[in-house]
């Protein structure tokens, strides 16, 4: 019994610590991580510096976009797309007239650009898009991009 | 000169708008495949089945087909199920 409230004790010291780490600020939680246990501490020392300097977190994001990144990625993705003809591809070059795909490849190069951008795009919309500057439009759209 | 693209009914219309979601959602169960060579030997396998059969033109055929990519999609989609779980 004792033994149990002992270990239960532990669990929720080490349980406080986990939420004081993840709701006040870095610098604070790691100075009480520091003064709580001194052998781990020797050990998180030299990452310490690299918690302490930028009291932001780094959580990962998506890299910031720009019209002209959003361009450059929509006509890499179509270059690699070996159906395409990168002599004719510009942005204002349509896909079933101007490039030759079929519908098939329309839907393929739309589900392309979602796994570039990272987001779904539903079907009554994809249908839309049947140029490379529709597609740049879109995404910006999406992403609140204005320049 | 670019070719005048026959002008389909209603009925074609809506019969290609149902091919079309097919291959989508075809391709979007694909995307959850845990192993990557296996996406690529699935995806590659779609595409070689819409092809070889695109050329259909009764609605009987195009039908018959609609439906067996439907119970493939059926079957990928209990053994991505089956395999999460």
């Amino acid at each position: 019994m004792a033994g149990l409230m002992k270990s239960l004790r532990l669990v929720s010291r080490q349980a406080s610590f986990l939420r004081t780490y993840a709701t006040r600020p870095t610098t604070f939680a790691v100075t009480k991580f520091v003064r709580r246990n001194q052998l781990e501490a020797q050990i998180l020392a030299p990452s310490t510096s690299v918690l302490l300097s930028p009291l932001e977190r780094c959580y990962s994001s998506k890299p910031p976009l720009s019209l002209k990144l959003i361009t450059d990625r929509v006509l890499l993705v179509l270059k690699l797309y070996d159906k395409v003809d990168p002599g004719k591809l510009s942005l204002d070059s349509h896909f079933i007239n101007d490039l030759g795909l079929d519908s098939l490849d329309h839907v393929e190069v739309i589900m392309a650009m979602e796994d570039e951008f990272g987001f779904e795009i539903p079907d009554a919309d994809a249908e839309k898009l049947l140029k490379p500057g529709d597609i740049v439009r879109y995404v910006a759209d999406k992403e609140d991009i204005y320049h | 000169m670019t070719k005048q693209k026959p002008v389909l009914t209603l009925k074609q219309f809506m019969l290609r708008q149902e091919v079309l979601t097919l291959y989508r959602t075809i391709f979007r169960t694909i995307r959850q495949v845990p192993d990557e060579k296996s996406q690529l030997e699935l995806k590659d396998w779609a595409r070689r089945e819409f092809r070889e059969n695109a050329h259909h033109t009764e609605e009987l055929s195009i039908k018959m087909m609609l439906n067996y990519g439907k119970r493939c999609l059926s079957e990928l989609q209990t053994s991505l199920s089956l395999a999460k779980s």
